[in-house]
């Protein structure tokens, strides 16, 4: 009896697993073909019919890539940027979803429907006013311009709050009995109980502030100052009869670090997915 | 250990008034249970000692000490929460020693206190465990632990075995008990749990509505209820009230418009010892056998009553029956 349903739970657990391998392939695939295209060489890129594989791994398109464009600043920017701007996001939305969810104060429901309502508005709505404000500060192609208009985040503010929601109230009157201050509670208690939504928001701001495009695009003029992705686009527009094995590679490298940073804290970032209740 | 005064004190959540000038004086090293239904305010009246609520009217004194709008980390009370409220990302230690490094104690003495806590307490073992790796029991242990190495002047206890199984609930009570008279503190115990209350309050203070209904010994509250809400709230099986028809049974015996008999007042026919009264024939509904005695539920001229039997032979469900009651 327990032996069958030993088997039956394997052949779910199979069942389940060929299931998932599919859109799981759907979603690598580009990504492993972008890898072997980078590693042939120029004659085969275009070969008539297309190999997925490569003959043999060539590194010589990522020599040429990094030859021919300053990849490593883009990395640079885009790393700089990216961390501060996960840094504030993460330090912005701790303070304000602690305050939301566990302090009363007058209009607390209708901050909370302001902050959850900057959900709705797109993204590319606050583009002008802010290119305008930042502007007008003499702002623009700096590393303000690129990390200020995204210090905060409602969707962040949104998502912790549902986390800070779920530690008890009684964990807290508990420490404050024993004398701990809010401001104490917040780091040494409600932040380490909640670091797998915490990890999972840190990854999901960093990653979205790598890919950032069209707001590089539009405030950066110098490649001191640009980022990876622009850095793609630019390599691609400045290089048109470049082997697409040698933008594959530069596309290699500046994707790079997000992959790593996913792989490094894929269990913390499913975790505090999951635990939240807010699917991707 | 501290006196605590409770005086005349209020408390209203917007138009909601859950309590309607409570006063209480607790003696110094005294266990005083609040006792009462849900919502009948008892909870709210524990943390307005503990300073974890406000009132909206009256005073509370610790140790003759005006504490009303005090902090709550400078009143000397300790808490034992229903649910535990461990830390849970520390180890038992860290748990235990976490209120006594935020009061800057002396690290030597935070760790003679620790020890000597978990020595009381059955918990040496488990010092560099974490709360998730203990059972409801030693939760509940380490809970106390944490409340007895500050040495408050007053523990207060929120329902502190509601989450733990019977048997469980049964031997932390004794534990309670132990402590108690080991340590001598005051406490303020809060439950629904009438047991409990017997058996641990030196009094008991029964709520009712936001209001005190009556403060006395367990026995006195027992014997001489002073209200008809004390008199089914204490005791299990809850006291029988008759009325109409079964009070009429009684004749010139009372005088009231209706009468509280105990379960265990109540006999078959023939087996009463002292003054007994005729009350009817009823029909038995259900038999609860609890081992030496059992539970008969009987309907008489269409009033329910329990009657607590002690016997060796019940009789079953569906047999009619004559049933006496005696007057004490």
């Amino acid at each position: 009896m327990v032996s069958r349903f030993k088997d039956r739970k394997l052949k779910q657990r199979w069942i389940a697993t060929l299931v998932l391998l599919l859109p799981a392939l759907i979603q690598v695939f580009p990504l492993f073909y972008l890898l072997c295209v980078s590693w042939k060489e120029g004659a085969e890129v275009i070969q008539y019919p297309p190999k997925l594989f490569p003959k043999a791994i060539q590194w010589f398109n990522y020599h040429e890539a990094l030859a021919s464009a300053p990849l490593l600043r883009f990395l640079l920017n885009s790393a700089i940027v990216a961390s501060f701007i996960t840094f504030c996001q993460l330090f912005t939305s701790v303070l304000a979803a602690y305050a939301l969810s566990r302090l009363e104060f007058k209009g607390q429901k209708w901050v909370m429907a302001l902050i959850v309502g900057t959900m709705m508005i797109p993204g590319e709505v606050t583009i002008i006013p802010n290119y305008f404000t930042l502007a007008s500060w003499n702002w623009l192609n700096t590393y303000p311009a690129l990390i200020v208009p995204f210090s905060a985040s409602g969707f962040g503010i949104f998502f912790l709050y549902q986390f800070f929601k779920t530690i008890p109230k009684e964990l807290e009157e508990a420490a404050y009995l024993e004398g701990c201050s809010r401001l104490r509670f917040l780091f040494k208690f409600a932040v380490p109980l909640s670091l797998p939504a915490i990890t999972a928001f840190g990854i999901y701001a960093f990653v979205g502030a790598w890919n950032q495009y069209l707001w590089p695009l539009i405030t950066t003029q110098t490649t001191q100052m640009q980022t990876a992705q622009i850095g793609i686009g630019m390599f691609r527009s400045q290089n048109e009869s470049m082997s697409w094995g040698v933008i594959m590679a530069a596309t290699a490298m500046l994707i790079s670090p997000t992959v790593l940073l996913f792989i490094a804290t894929q269990r913390q970032f499913v975790k505090g997915m999951t635990m939240s209740g807010i699917k991707g | 250990m501290a006196s605590v005064e409770i005086d005349r004190v209020k408390k209203q959540f917007g138009d909601i008034e859950v309590l309607k000038e409570v006063s209480l004086s607790i003696r110094s090293g005294e266990f005083v249970v609040l006792v009462g239904p849900s919502g009948c305010g008892k909870s709210t009246l524990l943390r307005m000692v503990a300073g974890l609520e406000l009132p909206s009217a009256g005073n509370i004194a610790i140790d003759s000490q005006d504490v009303t709008t005090m902090a709550p980390k400078l009143r000397g009370v300790a808490m034992v929460f229903q649910n535990y409220a461990l830390y849970p990302h520390m180890t038992v230690r860290d748990n235990l020693k976490f209120g006594l490094e935020l009061a800057k104690v002396d690290k030597k003495e935070i760790g003679r206190r620790v020890n000597e806590a978990a020595e009381v307490l059955g918990l040496s073992a488990h010092l560099d465990k974490k709360p998730g790796q203990l059972s409801g029991g030693q939760k509940q242990r380490v809970a106390m632990g944490r409340a007895m190495v500050r040495q408050p002047k007053v523990f207060l206890f929120d329902e502190p075995l509601s989450n733990l199984d019977a048997q469980l609930r049964v031997k932390m009570r004794t534990e309670i008990s132990h402590l108690h008279r080991r340590l001598s503190a005051t406490s303020i115990y809060v439950t629904h749990d009438q047991v409990e209350a017997m058996t641990l309050a030196d009094r008991i203070a029964v709520m009712y509505q936001g209001k005190l209904e009556q403060v006395g010994s367990p026995l006195e509250l027992y014997q001489n209820p002073k209200t008809k809400f004390v008199a089914s709230f204490i005791g299990t099986p809850s006291m029988n009230f008759l009325q109409g028809e079964l009070l009429q049974s009684l004749k010139g015996n009372v005088q009231a418009s209706s009468a509280g008999v105990r379960p265990e007042h109540t006999f078959l026919a023939n087996t009463g010892q002292g003054e007994c009264v005729f009350l009817g024939k009823g029909q038995i509904v259900l038999v609860e056998p609890l081992g030496s005695l059992a539970y008969i539920h009987v309907r008489i001229h269409d009033h329910y009553l329990v009657s607590e039997l002690k016997s060796d032979r019940f009789p079953h469900a569906g047999e009619t029956v004559e049933f006496m009651i005696t007057i004490l």
